[in-house]
């Protein structure tokens, strides 16, 4: 009789369908992106001054038997948040969605200029037990939810193209990537934060520069070059090529490994040194019979002149920065957490501090390879 | 006593850690930061150490009275009627923790898993199933404790092993600058922790060898010390502290933080949730066992196993009597705190003492 029991109720599982919390799978709008604009046409009085545009995959397209049809749906509604029961037209989606996979939240600039906007938005993710808390941020200069339907038919399925893009650093340093922790961990220490820029170019996505948020709000945009700055000064450096002129031409120099290193100390004013090590290999110079770089003088030569350059770009970077008021290279946050006492004394005005701190910068770069040629 | 009523030290031991680990270990690094900021694992290990001298005094009665239980020796130092007294109160405590860990537990997996179904029923089931372990004898749950202490091993290496890439150690610093006016109340609220340990207290008397079960009480201790410091540690370096002070249970969030390569593993709190469910599961279970055993005694009835039906439609009404999370932590967790105040450090050192003045007299 036991035995009987037993094997009703294990074959009682193959009559389970795979269902949670009583919802079907295929009965699920998974949301991989969520794209956020400002509502222009709000009325005063109406609390939906957002439209959210959701993209999920067409499940019908995913699989062996699948069949035709657009492998992203779009939708875009009105809403004062970002979940599903806060759009202004519940009902238009043909299922609930569901937002544990989620991977790439695009902000438009418009909505940024609204701190109050930002601040209740994110709360609302941060909040939710369904947020997937590794989406990624990004941020672009015209409408949010023309990214994501420009991206509808490029992108392969669930792996979306743009959080490809955005997942690592890996193979380029010329934006910060952010996720929706990192963004508010940012706020939470320093009030200041970079995020990728996302804008469209000739009907494709292109990521590259940054948008500088301060305190909830949007500040300024960063180009390739200053972003690059930021990511090397703090310790941030994936495979990346650095161009220079070298004996007036063009020397192309690949890293493909580095750090960063912060010491600060409080004797005359505050000084910071920044220990920067790179290290990489000669990508390209100049053809010739002669042997140009294979003597460790001219490498040498190269080294400096690499770092030089580097220095400019980081100190032109810096003053930007301290002209905008964002300081943005982590000194803030180490001496937060290595000078606890002096941080102390300092944090209340720290913003107005930073562009009296001296930069002590030491870049040591280093060619340890040439190719295959001399 | 017959070999088959006895348990091994290692099954107290290990008892003792997956009755403690519970629902607390959920929320402790959110406590223990919004009191002490950065310096919250020293009230951890504090709070740890604080308990080992209770157990020691536990350990000296049960010598001074060879071959007895608590009950037995509680009756003969103090009488029938007040050993009744403190009973009660113990009984109240096991019950009112017991329904304080069901009622968290529902409000987690309902945040989580189960969005749509009434908190109700997650509270019934859990106890259901608690009280199918609780009917057994002790040597079943010295069982399952050892099998439950491998999937608590495996959760809080799963934890680490899945937090390792993104978390970033330098957010543990800065370490000794805090406040440390606020260290005894921070002690106190990581003493509320290692509340259930107690269970210890009945399992003593069926050890098959007393001579060395402190030592294995006091292992027990340290591992959960250890556990406890090891989720503070991941939660503190991935999140940062203002995270941490943000979230009710920073702890579940680690799965929610976490970027595997591929897609092969997502939604890694599910696998989190069901780890802990078997761990929350073998803390309900000892404490409901606890509490019938003791009715059992107050009330002299023949066996503990229909007592234990009887308490789960009481616990079951405690449970739900909070209308809200916040009433839950803030109210709830204020009345049993006294409760456990009384049970880890009050019973131990009455009856130590009571136990220490009546056998000088007697020698005298």
């Amino acid at each position: 009789m036991k035995k009987l029991l037993v094997l009703l109720l294990i074959s009682s599982l193959m009559l389970t369908s795979g269902c949670w919390d009583s919802r079907e799978i295929e009965e699920r709008l998974f949301v991989t992106a969520i794209a956020v604009d400002i509502n222009e046409e709000v009325q005063e009085g109406n609390v939906n001054r957002l439209i959210i545009t959701y993209k999920y995959p067409n499940i019908n397209t995913i699989g062996k038997n699948s069949g035709s049809g657009p492998i992203n749906f779009t939708l875009s509604i009105p809403a004062s948040g970002i979940s599903e029961e806060s759009t202004a037209f519940m009902g238009e989606a043909p299922f609930p969605f569901y937002f544990k996979h989620l991977k790439v939240i695009i902000f438009s600039k418009e909505l940024l200029e609204h701190e109050e906007l930002v601040r209740h938005i994110l709360d609302e993710l941060n909040r939710s037990p369904q947020i997937n808390k590794r989406a990624r941020i990004a941020v672009t200069e015209g409408k949010a939810r023309d990214v994501l339907k420009v991206t509808g038919d490029q992108e392969y399925r669930i792996e979306g193209s743009i959080y490809q893009v955005l997942r690592n650093n890996k193979f380029t340093n010329r934006f910060t990537v952010k996720s929706l922790t990192d963004l508010i961990t940012d706020f939470d220490v320093t009030g200041v934060t970079i995020v990728p820029r996302i804008s469209i170019v000739s009907g494709k996505f292109v990521v590259s520069g940054g948008c500088i948020l301060k305190n909830y709000k949007f500040l300024a945009w960063v180009d390739q070059n200053q972003n690059r700055a930021i990511n090397i000064m703090n310790g941030i450096i994936g495979l990346e090529n650095i161009d220079t002129i070298y004996n007036g031409i063009l020397l192309s120099y690949t890293v493909t490994r580095g750090s960063s290193r912060k010491k600060v100390t409080f004797d005359d004013g505050i000084t910071v040194r920044f220990d920067i090590k790179l290290e990489g290999y000669l990508q390209g110079y100049n053809i010739s019979q002669k042997n140009l770089v294979y003597d460790e003088k001219t490498l040498k030569g190269i080294e400096n002149n690499i770092a030089e350059e580097l220095e400019k770009k980081i100190l032109d970077t810096r003053k930007f920065l301290d002209e905008i008021g964002a300081p943005l290279f982590g000194v803030g946050e180490h001496v937060s957490k290595f000078h606890p006492k002096m941080w102390k004394q300092v944090k209340d005005n720290w913003q107005e501090m930073m562009p009296e701190v001296k930069f002590q910068l030491n870049i040591d770069v280093n060619i340890r390879r040439t190719g295959l040629t001399k | 006593m017959k070999k088959n009523e006895t348990i091994s030290n290692l099954q107290i031991r290990n008892l003792l850690i997956t009755t403690v680990i519970g629902v607390g270990i959920l929320s402790l690094p959110n406590q223990m930061v919004t009191i002490l900021d950065n310096d919250g694992w020293i009230p951890i290990i504090f709070g740890g150490l604080l308990v080992i001298p209770f157990a020691v005094m536990l350990d000296r009665v049960y010598k001074l009275y060879p071959d007895k239980n608590i009950y037995q020796i509680g009756r003969e130092v103090y009488g029938k009627f007040i050993f009744n007294i403190f009973m009660i109160i113990i009984l109240m405590y096991f019950v009112i923790q017991d329904a304080y860990v069901a009622r968290i537990f529902a409000e987690v997996v309902k945040a989580y898993l189960l969005e749509t179904t009434p908190i109700e029923v997650i509270i019934i089931t859990i106890l259901f199933i608690s009280a199918y372990l609780a009917r057994c004898e002790i040597q079943v749950l010295g069982r399952v404790a050892t099998l439950v202490y491998v999937i608590l091993i495996t959760l809080v290496g799963f934890l680490v092993l899945i937090s390792l890439p993104d978390a970033d150690p330098t957010n543990m610093l800065p370490v000794f600058n805090a406040d440390f006016k606020k260290l005894p109340s921070a002690i106190t609220g990581a003493l509320f922790s290692y509340a259930g340990y107690e269970v210890v207290f009945i399992a003593y008397s069926s050890s098959d060898d007393k001579n060395n079960t402190l030592k294995y009480i006091i292992r027990g201790l340290l591992v959960v010390i250890g556990i406890y410091l090891i989720v503070f540690v991941i939660t503190l370096s991935l999140f940062g502290i203002d995270q941490v002070k943000r979230q009710i249970w920073p702890t579940i969030a680690i799965a929610n933080e976490v970027d595997l390569p591929g897609y092969f593993l997502e939604d890694l709190e599910g696998i989190i949730l069901a780890l802990w469910v078997v761990i929350v599961y073998s803390t309900l279970g000892p404490l409901l066992f606890a509490a019938s055993r003791i009715f059992l005694n107050i009330f002299t009835t023949k066996s503990h196993d229909f007592i234990v039906l009887l308490l789960i439609p009481i616990i079951y009404v405690i449970s739900i009597l909070p209308v809200n999370v916040v009433e839950v932590y803030e109210k709830f967790g204020k009345v049993s705190n006294y409760f456990i105040a009384a049970s880890i450090m009050g019973i131990p050192a009455v009856l130590f003492i009571g136990a220490l003045v009546k056998k000088r007299r007697s020698k005298a």
